[in-house]
């Protein structure tokens, strides 16, 4: 497990500042879809029930029936584990010196990606839609000045004020790292 | 031709083994590279709960079945066939 107090690579005094994740409609959306599938069976089953009352006591299709929905409600549950695991693996950690990107897709699919606060060039904040606007969720996109596409913090909570933050500690980085700079130039004796 | 109703149970035994080794690799994720903190642990908990409350439901169910009876192939089409029920029976 990663542990926020010994981030990888930790750089000296680097303190994590912001820990983001999705916001929690996608919690609410995967749980909406989720019953969605777990409810279907029932809707299936008192259609099958109208339209042939024998049918779930036939001595073929009365176990089979019940053989598939047991195996459907297990590929259901799986697939709602899958999700929520992917929620709770997208997370986006800003410290004062960098900040770390994680996106998991799917299960198979990994991405861990970090930028520098001193390399920001750009930061971008969007709520697209009624819903958005209403419960102030949406992306956070970072441009750096490498040749990369840029970063994007996907459905966070209150993207103006994570962007008003980085902004901020961008701005404190690159004034720490200029007086570095000015350091390391002047000779020492 | 009389086929056995228990060849109903090599699907599901299937969707099963699938089943775990994808609670395995969720698990695995949420161990591995999740944050050190109270919620990774509580999900593995309730997807590992929740996995075996479904699982023992199923099976419970499933066991109800006499899984030994044969069928006839022409019973099988639900509209022809003069099939009774298996169920405790």
């Amino acid at each position: 497990m990663m542990n926020l107090e010994t981030l990888p690579n930790a750089m000296p005094n680097e303190k994590v500042v912001l820990f983001l994740r999705r916001h929690w409609i996608d919690l609410i959306r995967i749980f909406i879809f989720s019953g969605v599938l777990f409810v279907l069976p029932v809707v299936v089953g008192t259609l099958i029930e109208l339209a042939n009352p024998n049918l779930l006591a036939h001595v073929f299709w009365g176990p089979a029936l019940l053989a598939i929905l047991v195996a459907y409600l297990l590929v259901v549950l799986v697939l709602t584990f899958t999700e929520l695991t992917d929620y709770w693996l997208d997370v986006w950690i800003v410290t004062n010196e960098r900040i770390i990107n994680t996106e998991q897709f799917g299960l198979f699919n990994r991405v861990v990606s970090e930028v520098h606060l001193h390399q920001i060039q750009d930061i971008t904040s969007e709520q697209k839609g009624l819903l958005a606007t209403f419960l102030t969720y949406g992306d956070v996109y970072i441009q750096t000045a490498a040749e990369r596409e840029r970063f994007q913090f996907k459905n966070i909570d209150n993207p103006e004020d994570v962007k008003i933050a980085i902004s901020g500690l961008s701005k404190i980085c690159k004034t720490n790292h200029g007086h570095q700079v000015h350091e390391e130039e002047m000779p020492t004796d | 031709m009389d086929i056995p109703l228990w060849i109903l149970l090599v699907p599901v035994g299937f969707v099963v083994a699938f089943t775990v080794l994808f609670l395995f690799f969720n698990v695995f994720h949420l161990a591995r590279y999740g944050t050190v903190g109270r919620g990774a642990v509580a999900l593995i908990l309730v997807y590992v709960v929740s996995y075996c409350f479904v699982l023992v439901l199923g099976a419970t169910a499933l066991l109800d079945v006499s899984w030994s009876r044969t069928v006839n192939v022409r019973d099988i089409l639900p509209f022809t066939g003069s099939g009774t029920s298996s169920f405790g029976l």
